[in-house]
């Protein structure tokens, strides 16, 4: 089940090759700081955090047993940490901001007009907009393909959370990327 | 009139067309798509440029610790506490009460006897077996549990 290169590297990291743990790191550093980020929503927080779960991922290598893919078991590090930093209270509070903004103005700029940056911080506004937990899982789903399964043995949330939670930031980004989503769906069809 | 009025129902009621359903489903598919190209096409965020750096730094001279896992687990201490407590009950299970008062009743029992007895014999032998047997298929549980647990 293990990337063959992944089970290669952990072996030298292991057998006391620590630069090894260099590939490990450029591999997966940006999911990891894209799950911490959606639910931490600070860039240094999110940065430090990021460090901490290498770190405890480096020292408890050895634990690692293979049965899953190192990336289900990185990201399980990473969620975990963030989760433990975050305060619980904060959780599942909708932020409506964005949704409002979108809702009032319809009037949303033509695939055209917007040059790819400003389309990627819309849609990364978009995502930010969603509960911490939806958008690192939307995060999971949509940008590292990561299997409905795997997400429940990241977040042990129950698998029909997972859908639930999905489903609902599916119906809100739909909602605030409308005009986006219809160039691409003329793309598409 | 009843029936009039049913067939007037029937006549106002209008139908959809016979692709209604998978036109739909090809709207929610096409939306289901567009979003998830939207999305991959956006990619994760990237922390810092000396990220690597600033960490490898850290792990400098450090080396994984190595986990250490103990022969026989606690789940099997469990399994063979289980079995102790099976002989234990076999053994108390032969005697018989042959008086009210608890203390002759307790000297009846002759508890040392019968554990030694349990372990003396032919029966011994076969009493030494069952529990190896029984810890062998414990551990084999164990193990395959463990596994499942802690992928």
């Amino acid at each position: 089940m293990v990337d063959l290169d992944d089970k290669i590297h952990i072996q030298q990291v292991l057998d006391g090759e620590t630069a090894s743990f260099t590939h490990l790191v450029d591999k997966y550093k940006d999911m990891v700081f894209t799950v911490i980020y959606q639910i931490l929503r600070q860039r240094e927080d999110a940065e430090d955090a990021a460090q901490t779960v290498f770190i405890k991922a480096f020292k408890n290598l050895s634990s690692f047993q293979g049965g899953s893919k190192f990336s289900t078991w990185l990201y399980t590090i990473a969620y975990r940490t963030a989760i433990a930093k975050t305060k619980l209270k904060k959780f599942d509070t909708v932020d409506d901001t964005f949704q409002i903004d979108i809702a009032t103005d319809n009037t949303f700029p033509q695939l055209e007009e917007m040059k790819n940056k400003e389309q990627k911080i819309y849609v990364k506004k978009a995502i930010d907009a969603l509960p911490e937990i939806e958008s690192a899982l939307i995060s999971l789903f949509y940008m590292d393909e990561c299997s409905i399964q795997e997400i429940v043995d990241i977040t042990k949330l129950t698998e029909s959370n997972v859908k639930v939670k999905l489903h609902r930031a599916r119906k809100a980004l739909k909602a605030n990327l409308e005009g986006l989503l219809q160039q691409e769906m003329k793309s598409i069809i | 009139m009843e029936k009039k009025n049913n067939d007037i129902l029937k006549q106002g009621m209008m139908e959809t067309k016979s692709d209604f359903t998978s036109s739909i489903m090809d709207q929610i598919n096409a939306e289901e798509e567009a979003l998830a190209a939207v999305l991959s096409e956006q990619g994760g965020m990237k922390p810092s440029l000396n990220f690597t750096t600033n960490l490898m730094t850290q792990l400098e001279g450090k080396v994984p610790a190595k986990v250490y896992t103990p022969i026989i687990s606690k789940r099997s201490w469990i399994f063979i506490a289980a079995a102790f407590i099976a002989i234990i009950a076999i053994a108390l299970s032969t005697a018989q009460p042959e008086s009210s008062d608890a203390s002759k009743y307790l000297n009846s029992l002759n508890l040392s006897g019968k554990i030694s007895s349990v372990f003396k014999g032919t029966y011994g032998l076969l009493y030494i077996g069952f529990g190896v047997l029984a810890l062998s298929i414990g551990l084999r549980i164990e193990q395959r549990l463990g596994k499942k647990m802690n992928p």
